[in-house]
């Protein structure tokens, strides 16, 4: 694993989320390899290395997604829909990360094949303790099929 | 010979009937008494008289000849039928007779004697019998008269019966009413807005036209009045009319005529008696009885369909309201938290980084903006929470009560695993509910319930059941602060608190969720309590296995 290939993709539009989101990964020490992506296109333009990253080098492959439902452009649920129906993306674990608790969202997000959902805290503290929760398991203790 | 002549005299005299001798030339030779009596002659006047002074004039003539005939070839004929005779009093009356004839061969010459009896009394007997009889064939026909009227009713009232679409069952009515006792037969409807129309016509001969009969007026003049119009006879089949006979009787329903029936004779020489009339009535009544239905029917049917027009636009416009309030919930749940969580992280990185900087007071008051932004936040969530409920859609089933119970103690274990807690949870009887929402009931009955105990240093926490005006009723007892019943109105209300904020913390939407549940439910909820010793919540749950 070459140490400038990219860990984790966080889709977040909203600049607070993305700071308070980059604190909390810091603050467990998992912030090294991140790339931040301010909507739904950027995200699948990182993730299939076109447009602004059409020189990625796309067979490095992610360790998760960290992905708002919510976002300009292609939201989320079309993002997770394009992830999924890609061989070369289809086994990136995707972490819903969003302020929304409707059940709409958490079945819809599930039966396109997520692998958690979260809902943000208002309670910073607790939000730290899941992003620091989330972090540990998918890119420490997961195990993930070979490239 | 004399007292042979004698004995013949008293024999002749003694015979109950009365008995003429005729000599060959047809005259009388001699009559006894009874014939003096029957005929109001007396024997000199009719000895030597011929024998036709006592028949009617009209038949004496023929009687001449009959009488020489006899005399040719003399029989001796017994009194029986066919020789019933009028036979003519000295006053010109008649009367019937039988007669009876026998020939004798006498010293005086060939005699025919004729037995003669009134048999008024037998005639006028007979004639009552066959009065009585013919009164009987009379009353015979009548019944079938009536047999068939009421068959005819029948008919007409099965027909009438039959389905809803009147105005076709109008046109079979006139056409049996034309079988039955008329030649036209015509219906004139009043419709809702007052105008008059000919719903039916039919006539005996089909290629009639209907133009022959002039009876517009009338049928106006009953349609006005409501009065029956009655004409069993019009000269000659009336010109002005059309007609030789009329019946024109209104159709009333609820003391308002709504048309006319009109029956009219034009082609037979038959004309519409008393009992016509009163057919025509009762087929009237029941004509309109029928339109009466089927108007009501039809106005039932468009108030259910303008009914059903008005649910769906309602219908509509609630789902239309209910999406906008799902998107108001949505852009809520979203957008109204983003802040409220930039405000507490903020505020958390600057007490962790440039904690340092701040003095006491200074800490403490970013201590306060990090809590009331979490307060803010958990007020978003208890209203989202409560508003979903509106919306979600409740799914019965049998669950467990007591399993709910334990569930629910499990998930707010860490409100009362550090605390002195006796629970008391009673075995609940098996009912039907939506597991997820009754577990959510306990969950706030509960937690409510530990929290107001906080300050016991024993808390007791009943769970149970019991009946109340027939039904299942749960409870949840506490022995903690408790409440002014006083304020009880409130206490259900959202966002309602009846304690200090510093004592207590909640955002008092619990209670409203518990009360909206157990409503979704068709139950009721209500409490009691009272300052220091405890409170006690009970509810129902309609539907109960």
């Amino acid at each position: 694993m070459a140490n400038d290939s990219v860990e984790i993709l966080l889709v977040e539009d909203n600049p607070n989320d993305v700071e308070l989101t980059l604190d909390a990964l810091k603050e467990n020490k998992l912030a090294n390899r991140i790339e931040v992506v301010r909507d739904g296109a950027a995200a699948l333009e990182f993730l299939f290395c076109t447009g602004a990253y059409a020189n990625r080098d796309c067979s490095s492959q992610i360790k998760l997604i960290l992905l708002d439902l919510k976002l300009p452009k292609v939201n989320g649920l079309e993002v997770l829909e394009q992830i999924r129906a890609d061989p070369k993306t289809r086994t990136i674990p995707v972490v819903i990360l969003t302020s929304s608790r409707e059940e709409r969202d958490i079945v819809q997000s599930y039966q396109l094949g997520i692998n958690s959902y979260i809902v943000k805290p208002v309670d910073f503290e607790q939000f730290t303790t899941a992003v620091k929760h989330l972090g540990f398991y998918w890119l420490l203790l997961n195990q993930q099929p070979r490239g | 010979m004399q007292p042979s002549e004698n004995l013949f005299k008293t024999l002749v005299e003694a015979v109950p009937g009365g008995i003429v001798a005729i000599k060959p030339d047809g005259t009388i030779l001699l009559v006894n008494q009874q014939i003096e009596t029957m005929f109001g002659y007396t024997r000199d006047e009719l000895i030597g008289a011929p024998l036709e002074t006592l028949l009617p004039e009209r038949f004496r003539h023929r009687h001449v000849g009959m009488r020489a005939g006899y005399f040719a070839d003399p029989k001796t004929r017994p009194m029986g039928i066919g020789r019933d005779l009028a036979a003519r009093r000295k006053d010109g009356s008649e009367f019937p007779v039988e007669i009876g004839l026998s020939y004798a061969e006498t010293p005086a010459g060939p005699v025919t004697l004729a037995f003669v009896t009134d048999i008024t009394e037998r005639k006028q007997a007979e004639a009552a019998v066959l009065s009585a009889l013919a009164g009987e064939q009379i009353a015979h026909s009548q019944t079938a008269a009536l047999q068939q009227r009421i068959a005819f009713l029948l008919e007409i009232s099965s027909l009438l019966a039959e389905s809803f679409d009147y105005r076709t069952r109008l046109e079979q009515f006139a056409q049996l009413v034309v079988s039955q006792i008329a030649d036209w037969c015509v219906i004139h409807l009043v419709e809702g807005d007052g105008t008059v129309n000919q719903v039916a016509v039919a006539h005996r001969d089909s290629e009639a036209a209907i133009d022959t009969l002039q009876t517009s007026d009338l049928i106006h003049a009953v349609l006005q009045t409501g009065q029956t119009e009655f004409y069993p006879t019009l000269p000659d089949n009336n010109q002005n009319l059309g007609c030789s006979s009329l019946i024109i009787v209104p159709l009333i329903t609820n003391e308002r005529v709504v048309g006319a029936l009109t029956l009219a004779i034009t082609t037979s020489k038959h004309q519409f008696t008393q009992d016509d009339l009163d057919l025509a009535h009762e087929i009237a009544r029941r004509a309109a009885l029928r339109i009466e239905n089927a108007r009501l029917y039809q106005q039932a049917q468009r108030l259910n369909a303008e009914l059903e027009q008005r649910v769906l636009e309602r219908t509509a416009q609630l789902e239309v309201a209910n999406r906008e309030l799902e998107a108001f919930s949505y852009s809520i749940s979203h957008d109204l938290r983003a802040p409220l969580r930039a405000i507490d992280g903020f505020s958390r990185i600057l007490l962790r980084d440039y904690g340092a900087q701040l003095d006491n007071d200074g800490q403490r008051r970013l201590e306060l903006v990090r809590s009331n932004a979490q307060q803010m936040g958990q007020l978003i969530d208890d209203l989202l929470a409560f508003s979903r409920l509106t919306r979600q859609s409740i799914e019965k089933q049998a669950v467990s009560p007591t399993a709910l119970v334990y569930r629910a103690l499990d998930e707010i274990s860490s409100e009362h695993e550090s605390r002195q807690v006796e629970f008391t949870i009673e075995d609940l009887p098996v009912c039907q509910a939506d597991p997820a929402l009754l577990k959510q009931v306990f969950v706030n009955l509960l937690t409510n319930a530990l929290k107001f105990t906080r300050q016991c240093e024993t808390a007791h926490i009943n769970v149970g059941t019991c009946t109340i005006e027939g039904q299942t009723t749960y409870f949840v007892k506490d022995n903690g602060v408790g409440f002014d019943m006083r304020y009880i109105d409130k206490l259900f209300g959202v966002f309602q608190r009846l304690h200090a904020m510093e004592d207590y913390e909640g955002t008092g939407v619990g209670l409203a969720i518990v009360q909206r549940i157990i409503h979704r439910h068709g139950g009721r909820i209500w409490a009691e309590g009272a300052v220091g010793e405890g409170a006690a919540f009970y509810f129902t749950l309609q539907g109960e296995a």
